[in-house]
């Protein structure tokens, strides 16, 4: 009686325990999978930012920090899984965590400094030579101010007005106050979060990124501090301009010039080439003496501040940035406030040929009203060559339509004297922006010395040398020719008109852009664009310079022929020739050949300093899993923290597998033709059910990712060399592990001892080891593609190093034909290939199963260059033959499923160990 | 606060479900953002794949739901006006053992993703999301909040 009351009982116990261990297991393989993923999806974000690093294209510091903080989370939940498989045994972890990511902290986000200093200074004022408080150019127009004010002007400080000209009077409000601005309530913070938020700057959210921010800088709160130093300013140049005879009569402006340039920039760089990355905002133009109303006026100024920064962020400021690859955070904005009567005329002048160094007359544009109307593309210019000697006007060309010039002869002498002038005091020749008020005076508002043309460009100024250069080629007859060269150099690419700004996202990368004006919109398409077509346009655009700026070839009408946007067709190949502003059909390689390479900035950009700085703390792997230092307080960086986590998280499964009281559950002999060799630890749900006794027979092995593999190893015998004996290959294959100490460098005790797999139904891991032949295969396969892989890792061998070294590169190039990605560390090869669809993945484990065997020994054989390549051959003709096995099965397979009509059940992989 | 009704059949089981034949359960799903068109969205796009989820547009909200309806897993963003999203996870984890959050943020703040993790967000992931994964973090996180569940009754037996 009490024998059959307690029989029951104990059975229900051992159930229960039985029970309590199943769900440990599924708890510690969840753990462990987690582990998995973050270790992948850590190498994967690693892969990415070393390709960033390449910088074939252009990205900015969200891309940098977007990329640190993917890969900090993925080695944080490394971490933290490993601990709760191996609770508090490597403590030292989370310290070298820490002190790596202060560090790159640092590196991506160390905000530049708080600015101090005035926030408002008068033109001129001793305290704008600060560092970084205002734009190198306009702190040097406050000294040109005073150098260019004389000629016979009584009063020393009213510079405009007087014939002659020279800089007006104005103030700047520095980068101090502007950085205030954006840092006032979270300003910046919300900016960069809506960058992050739609994926970082990109070619097709530009369009609608730019006015989102745009309105966030016009809605925004401008800090107390600064709108008084700002008004306290105005007050005081009203006052100024005020007392001047006359004042009152005429239609006095205050315009806005916003300048952005990079921090620690001078301005002044050797050979004064350019100066590094500035760029104008156009602000607004407000009448000087506002409102009677305080408040109407006071808004009317901040709105026209607030006007200018949001250019800081217009599409082709945004674009700029990126493609010169400068730190948003780095970039400092000052804006420049100037008096000046409402202009008649404005412009540009260079004191050069921006395209040919020994052209030396002056060239004037010119447009009516403000001098923006030159570089904006969107108003009709005139161009004027001003003898440098004599100030005769040597060449006049009036704009496309227009009756009459802007400029008398006078006036154009009058610009190119001013321009003259500024050169002089340089010492460089110089690009000034210039207006010419009504009384005949010409006013300076921005000088920088002229880019120098590009070194590559021929030395006279013969454009029918190059053209006869040309000739001698026999090119096609010419779509366009008769334009004029904006930008130098020869490239080829698809046509893309753009006629309008939605056009602008369909612009694909390397197209040749084709407009009708060269609009300073087209900017943001610069990046993208391989060359620039307009219909008309002058040298004197943005658009132009920025295309000379990158390298880019540019060729403005009128055409001979007629307009390009009728003439070129959308999407056909096209050669644009630069130097001799000709469109041929089709690409000509002989010409494009001899074109420059365009400029990529990125190199030694701000951004790519920082991601080089921060990778250094992540991406080098400076950990050896075989080396006694392998231990978690040497871990240098994010890499080593991640493999270390896998290694150890790969450990703790086996240990706690093989623990006296779960292993006769868990862990157990694979039934094959020669048992006890292969052991298998079921992870969780590796097996069909309770196995009983010590050996599980293939066939109850669930692990998808196990059977492929085996089948694999399985599929072909191994034929040497050596040449094998009768025994056949598996008994080759064990003699070697028969002794488990040949190898005295004590691998770690993972490897010494057996043979095994780790399974769960989806996940395997294989640890082999034949001799002194180390093969690791580890897979995560199911229906998740993006967290599929599968990975290949060799090591060791019996020969010399070099031939050890020789061999992993051979097996290297094998698995390298089936789309492997793939490491090699002297004689340790690692092959990874992930992100691929079930059935892909379980075909990749036959080529890993049957490379586990049939690399052995290959080492032998690595100085034998025929017997090695018909060695190749045949290992690759092997490989074949068992994908396309696999693949007939598939569709054998696919074809019953159809006939039988069991449509219900989700089609699934076909199980590779299947007899074939 | 909407519940999206399911619309098509839950379709295969994922390798990180229970994987033993038994009829996958699904995740109860709460969405937390001040933007109702991005739970919206999600809700949607959820709803396609046959799981159902409630929406609440601020901790504070996303708190109550939990207190009267419970949940799974929360899907939350970060920057919230009121208590915020961190203030709500930690509130979350502290009040509702057992539920598990996912951090979703437009911020690339790698203190703020570690300092989520730290309270113990089961993920953190930055916007905008790759869809599927992050249905794989909440299938992931709900097999954790299973698994966890049924420890935690087994302790109590």
């Amino acid at each position: 009686m009490g024998l059959f009351c307690w029989l029951p009982f104990r059975r229900k116990r051992r159930d229960e325990e039985r029970a309590a261990a199943e769900e440990a297991f599924a708890a510690r393989y969840h753990r462990f999978k987690l582990v998995l993923n973050a270790w992948a999806k850590l190498q994967e974000v690693m892969t990415e930012m070393e390709l960033a690093l390449c910088c074939v294209h252009p990205f900015g510091m969200q891309t940098v920090r977007a990329l640190c903080t993917r890969i900090t989370t993925q080695v944080f939940q490394c971490i933290r899984q490993l601990d709760e498989l191996a609770p508090g045994r490597y403590p030292e972890l989370s310290a070298r965590f820490d002190a790596i990511q202060a560090e790159v902290s640092a590196i991506v986000y160390g905000r530049p400094a708080t600015m101090d200093g005035p926030l408002a200074l008068p033109f001129g004022h001793p305290d704008l030579a600060l560092p970084d408080l205002a734009d190198p150019a306009l702190t040097r127009l406050g000294a040109l101010r005073a150098a260019l004010a004389p000629r016979g002007a009584s009063d020393m400080s009213t510079a405009s007005g007087m014939p002659g000209g020279g800089v007006p009077d104005g103030f700047i409000v520095t980068a101090a106050a502007c950085q205030r601005l954006f840092r006032h309530e979270g300003l910046q913070e919300e900016i960069g979060r809506r960058v992050q938020a739609s994926g970082g700057i990109r070619p097709d959210n530009l369009l609608d990124l730019s006015p989102s921010i745009a309105g966030l800088i016009l809605q925004a709160d401008v800090p107390a501090e600064v709108s008084g130093a700002v008004l306290d300013a105005l007050s005081a140049l009203r006052t100024r301009v005020a007392a001047r005879p006359g004042a009152h009569e005429r239609d006095m402006r205050l315009l806005l010039r916003g300048r952005v340039w990079p921090q620690g920039s001078t301005g002044v760089r050797e050979g004064g080439d350019d100066d590094a990355g500035g760029m104008t905002l156009w602000g607004p133009s407000i009448p000087l003496f506002g409102d009677a109303d305080p408040e109407a006026d006071r808004q009317r100024v901040l709105d026209g501040l607030r006007a200018t920064l949001a250019l800081k962020y217009s599409p082709q400021a945004i674009a700029y940035r990126r493609n010169r690859g400068l730190r948003d955070a780095g970039t400092c904005v000052c804006v420049g406030c100037f008096a000046v009567e409402a202009p008649v005329a404005g412009g540009i002048a260079y004191t050069g040929n921006p395209l040919h160094a020994r052209d030396t007359s002056v060239h004037v544009y010119a447009a009516r009203g403000l001098s923006e109307a030159v570089e904006d593309g969107a108003h009709d210019v005139d161009a004027y060559h001003v003898c440098r000697a004599g100030g005769s006007v040597r060449l006049r060309s009036i704009a496309h339509g227009a009756s009459a010039p802007v400029l008398d002869d006078a006036a154009a002498r009058a610009v190119a004297e001013l321009a003259l002038a500024v050169e002089e005091r340089c010492g460089l020749p110089q690009e000034i922006d210039w207006l010419l008020e009504p009384d005949g005076s010409v006013s300076l508002l921005h000088a920088r010395p002229l880019p120098a043309p590009r070194a590559h460009l021929p030395e006279s100024y013969a454009e029918s040398e190059a053209e006869d250069a040309a000739q001698t080629e026999c090119p096609p007859p010419a779509l366009l020719d008769g334009g004029v060269t904006a930008g130098p150099g020869v490239v080829a690419g698809p046509v893309h008109i753009v006629r309008e700004r939605d056009d602008v996202r369909s612009f694909p990368d390397g197209a040749v852009l084709v407009v009708a004006r060269d609009l300073a919109d087209w900017g943001m398409l610069l990046d993208r664009a391989a060359a620039v077509v307009a219909e008309r346009g002058r040298l004197s655009s943005q658009l132009a310079a920025v295309a000379r700026e990158f390298g880019k070839p540019a060729v403005f009408g009128p055409f001979r022929q007629g307009s390009p946007l009728d003439i070129l067709e959308q999407g056909a190949m096209v050669t644009v020739h630069g130097d001799v502003g000709v469109i041929y059909p089709g690409r000509i390689e002989s010409f494009v050949e001899s074109g420059p390479p365009e400029c990529n900035f990125m190199p030694g950009s701000p951004v790519l300093q920082a991601l080089d700085a921060a990778a250094h703390h992540m991406l080098p792997l400076t950990l050896d899993p075989d080396s006694p230092d392998f231990k978690s307080a040497n871990c240098r960086t994010f890499h080593d923290l991640g493999r270390f986590c896998h290694e150890k998280a790969v450990a703790e499964m086996f240990r706690f597998g093989s623990q006296q009281r779960h292993a006769p559950q868990r862990v157990k002999q694979l039934q094959c033709d020669v048992p006890k060799q292969f052991w298998v630890v079921n992870l969780d749900d590796g097996f069909d059910g309770e196995v009983n006794g010590p050996l599980v027979p293939v066939a109850r092995i669930t692990s998808v990712p196990m059977r492929a593999l085996w089948r694999g190893m399985n599929a072909v015998p191994w034929q040497g060399p050596p040449p094998v004996d009768a025994k056949g290959f598996l008994s080759v294959m064990f003699e070697a592990t028969a002794n488990p100490h040949l190898d005295p460098a004590a691998q770690s005790a993972f490897f010494t001892e057996r043979n095994y797999f780790m399974v769960s139904r989806n996940y395997c891991s294989l640890h082999s080891r034949f001799g002194f032949h180390f093969v690791a295969v580890e897979s995560l396969v199911g229906e998740r593609t993006p967290e599929n892989y599968v990975v290949f890792q060799l090591r060791g061998g019996a020969a010399n190093i070099e031939r050890r070294v020789r061999r992993v590169e051979f097996v290297a190039g094998l698995l390298e034909e089936f789309g492997f990605t793939c490491t090699v560390r002297r004689d340790a090869l690692s092959a990874r290939i992930e992100n691929l669809p079930e059935a892909d993945a379980l075909h990749m484990l036959l080529v890993a199963g049957y490379m586990t065997i049939h690399t052995r020994q290959l080492d032998m054989i690595m100085n034998d260059g025929p017997q090695l390549a018909e060695r190749r051959a045949a290992m690759l003709a092997d490989c074949r033959l068992l994908l396309e096995e696999a693949a007939a099965a598939e569709r054998e397979q696919e074809a019953d499923q159809a006939s039988s009509g069991d449509d219900a059940r989700p089609r699934r992989a076909v199980d590779p160990a299947a007899p074939v | 606060m909407t519940d999206t009704p399911i619309s098509d059949a839950p379709s295969g089981d994922a390798h990180s479900g229970s994987g033993r034949g038994e009829p996958r359960a699904l995740p109860r799903i709460l969405l937390v953002d001040d933007e109702p068109e991005s739970t919206e969205m999600l809700a949607l796009r959820l709803g396609k794949r046959g799981f159902a989820a409630a929406r609440a547009a601020s901790g504070e909200e996303a708190l109550e739901h939990l207190a009267r309806q419970g949940a799974d897993v929360v899907v939350m963003d970060v920057k919230m006006p009121g208590m915020g999203g961190m203030r709500a996870l930690e509130r979350i984890r502290a009040e509702f053992p057992g539920v598990e959050v996912i951090m979703l943020s437009g911020h690339a703040d790698m203190e703020v993703a570690v300092e989520g993790m730290r309270l113990g967000a089961f993920g953190y992931l930055m916007k905008p999301t790759d869809f599927d994964e992050l249905l794989f973090k909440i299938e992931d996180a709900y097999t954790q909040c299973q698994l966890d569940r049924r420890a935690a009754a087994r302790r109590g037996a």
